[in-house]
């Protein structure tokens, strides 16, 4: 009979607890969706500049989130998200990157200066500014990598130094050397090309 | 009269017509429906492994010592554990009679020489050299006496080499040794 009264409150706080349970886990999933809602147009931006092909930059922001997805328990100790989701989303379109070295990329460059916006121009300006993009990216892609990096970044009007510095691990100084050294470089390589390689 | 963009590319110098550029690649519009993509994305994924619950509360108010199941568990848990432990040493003894004295039977010696045979070969032990004497045990006279009654030397290797030299020398006495 004490068993009795023993288990049946501990059987009551088991489904409590379960119910409990319950609420957490939708809230965790809500949390999560609520993340996507707010950065996945973030994130695809900064996997577009790195990849320059949407299909590779969706499926690095669905990866990015996949991995949040098995750290969503540790998601309230975050401190700022969006630049942890940033952070998360350049490392993988890095390796990305890196795995797919082989690819050549003036393709991709020129494909991607032809979709820039070039509102408001003629036909003859807009081929001419499609021309300058191309020749813009592919010395940027002439870049030491470091400063190339901090350059892409830098690009994302919605980053601080700060925060820029956050994404790479670095010092905040060395984000605004190497991008003093990166506008230098982009400079040297728009007049005279090739000049760095 | 140009624009603004198109007033950029006359300097080529100027590094914030490339900036500007990158700022155009980084404002793209993202394709329609990346949102509900990824939403799905995630719905579909295998969610992380569920730690089961047991069904019976072990935290207590007072802590788990406290709790009446856990004691009664780890209770139980130590009178199975002894009495297993009993059990299977009450099983690992042989219950057969065992003999009063167990006799050791030792394996046959072949032999002393660790299995060797000598092949016929007879040890003969080495002769003991006897102890030499300095000098006489016994006294002069009587010793004169025995000399003429044997009519050999005393010493016998003096005599055979006396008769192999055929030559008859009158006997010294000894020397006497003192």
């Amino acid at each position: 009979m004490s068993a009795t009264l023993t288990v049946f409150p501990a059987w009551m706080e088991t489904a409590k607890t379960a119910v409990q349970d319950d609420a957490r886990q939708h809230a965790k999933e809500q949390a999560l969706a609520a993340l996507v809602e707010q950065y996945a147009t973030t994130l695809y931006r900064v996997a577009f500049s790195v990849l320059r092909n949407a299909s590779d930059a969706e499926d690095a922001v669905q990866e990015a989130f996949l991995r949040v997805l098995r750290h969503r328990d540790t998601l309230e100790e975050i401190r700022d998200q969006r630049v942890w989701l940033i952070r998360i989303v350049w490392n993988i379109v890095l390796d990305r990157k890196r795995r797919a070295k082989t690819r050549p990329e003036t393709d991709d460059v020129s494909e991607l200066a032809r979709v820039l916006p070039a509102s408001g121009l003629s036909a003859e300006q807009r081929a001419s500014a499609a021309q300058h993009h191309a020749h813009v990216l592919a010395c940027v892609d002439q870049l030491p990598a470091k400063e190339r990096e901090v350059l892409m970044l830098s690009a994302f009007e919605e980053l601080t130094s700060v925060e820029i510095a956050t994404v790479l691990g670095v010092t905040e100084s060395s984000v605004r050397s190497r991008l003093f050294r990166a506008r230098n470089l982009m400079a040297d390589l728009l007049q005279h090309p090739r000049s760095i390689r | 009269m140009n624009s603004p963009l198109q007033n950029s590319f006359s300097n080529p110098s100027n590094s914030c017509a490339a900036e500007e550029t990158l700022r155009l690649v980084a404002k793209l519009p993202p394709p329609e429906g990346l949102v509900d993509r990824v939403q799905t994305r995630l719905r579909l994924a295998p969610s992380a492994a569920r730690m089961l619950e047991w069904p019976i509360p072990v935290r207590s108010a007072g802590g788990w010592m406290h709790s009446t199941l856990i004691r009664g568990a780890a209770a139980a848990a130590i009178v199975c554990v002894v009495a297993g432990g009993g059990w299977g040493i009450f099983m690992r003894v042989p219950h057969a009679a065992v003999p009063a004295a167990n006799v050791i039977v030792m394996p046959a010696r072949v032999g002393s020489s660790g299995g060797f045979s000598s092949a016929g070969a007879m040890r003969t032990p080495d002769t003991l050299k006897g102890p030499v004497l300095t000098h006489n045990l016994k006294p002069e006279s009587s010793r004169q006496v025995d000399v003429v009654q044997t009519g050999a030397a005393p010493n016998s290797k003096a005599a055979s080499s006396a008769k192999a030299g055929k030559t008859k020398r009158k006997l010294s006495p000894a020397p006497v040794a003192h």
